[in-house]
């Protein structure tokens, strides 16, 4: 059922060659879902490498009852989540105001699409921007609903909440993304 | 039916996650009579299109042998670059610094205190070293406090008192 169980074992049973090939499928997922919460290509690289890291400490702790592939999703979003916790803390403390600047008004405000990068760049980059500026938990949600492209029932498994929740912050983080990517409308339907 | 009931369904039909007869028939039968709800999965149909539509970041080359680097690494410090971050990890690696200080200090009043002393010690004397008494540095010329309590109290600011001024002076 597990496309990864055989590699997964030999990984948990301490082979580092398993687990270098589970990187080198999971790479571009892990990095891409870093990038799409952080809007910086420095902190997705970071964040990813440090996800498989923490991926191979623990890798004894996984129980197959999930897929690996989940729980790696969810072991990539602890360590995003508690980076974007600290970043928020480290931005209140020294800045003269107590607002998270990655918030501050639309992001869309701050950045163009027509400043010479190619569309589909710009345009993950202005998505990317607006993801950052939602609550974590929201942004996570729909980022691995529509960006990752994660069945529901996955995403339940990797946020450990239920299916439901996953339902109502999904439809909460698109509501808010609809007026932040509003510059963005027609984009996509030319 | 309210509203509030049908968004989960809006959230799944507007991405096509597929939805049973039943659910399929209690959402048709609201939005029919709800402009509000229609507008609503427009609009989640709109984003979640948005997001399909959005490039993968792509993996900047020799990712896999960095992840393999820091594994081969078998004396990799505990705190990872992300803790740089958290200052109680990296304030911990600056106990020793602290407590060379202290030492450094303990001399110091050797050297004041014995100047009959054959070897002659490094000439540092409190004139030398000390700073005004509220300062963080005066407070590490207190032998008597500990690193850690010396640490914590420079990085949030309720410093221990340097004690009498006249003592350093
Ligand atoms: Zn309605």
């Amino acid at each position: 059922m597990d496309a990864d169980r055989s590699l997964v074992e030999e990984a948990a049973g301490g082979s580092r060659e398993a687990f270098d090939e589970l990187v080198r499928r999971y790479q571009g997922q892990i990095v891409n879902l870093a990038r799409a919460m952080t809007n910086s290509d420095d902190q997705a690289d970071d964040l990813a490498q440090e996800a498989f890291v923490r991926a191979w400490r623990s890798i004894g702790s996984f129980r197959s009852d999930a897929t690996f592939r989940t729980w790696l999703y969810g072991v990539a979003l602890n360590v995003i989540r508690t980076h974007r916790t600290r970043r928020s803390r480290w931005l209140r403390l020294f800045s003269s105001d107590t607002r998270d600047t990655s918030s501050e008004g639309s992001p869309i405000d701050r950045g163009t699409a027509d400043d010479g990068i190619e569309r589909p760049l710009a345009m993950r980059q202005l998505i990317d921007r607006a993801l950052a500026a939602l609550p974590v938990e929201l942004s996570e949600a729909v980022v691995l609903r529509d960006v990752e492209g994660l069945e529901y029932q996955e995403i339940a498994a990797a946020l450990g909440v239920p299916i439901g929740t996953v339902e109502s912050r999904i439809f909460r983080g698109r509501k808010r993304l609809r007026s932040l990517l509003r510059p963005v409308k027609g984009w996509i339907s030319r | 039916m309210d509203c509030k009931d049908v968004e989960h369904l809006i959230a799944r039909d507007a991405d096509a996650a597929g939805l049973t007869a039943d659910e399929r028939a209690r959402l048709d039968a609201h939005l029919t009579s709800c402009a509000g709800c229609r507008a609503a999965l427009d609009d989640q149909r709109h984003v979640a299109r948005l997001l399909h539509a959005r490039v993968d970041t792509p993996v900047r080359p020799g990712f896999a042998q960095r992840v393999a680097a820091r594994l081969d690494r078998q004396d990799e410090p505990a705190e990872s670059i992300l803790d740089l971050a958290n200052w109680r990890a990296w304030t911990a690696g600056l106990a020793p610094v602290a407590a060379a200080l202290v030492v450094l200090a303990w001399l110091g009043v050797g050297a004041a205190r014995t100047p009959s002393t054959t070897t002659p010690a490094p000439q540092v004397t409190f004139e030398d070293v000390t700073a005004p008494s509220n300062t963080p540095a005066a407070v590490f010329l207190q032998p008597s406090a500990s690193g850690d309590a010396l640490l914590e109290g420079v990085l949030t600011g309720t410093l221990p008192s340097a004690g009498d001024p006249n003592n350093v002076r």
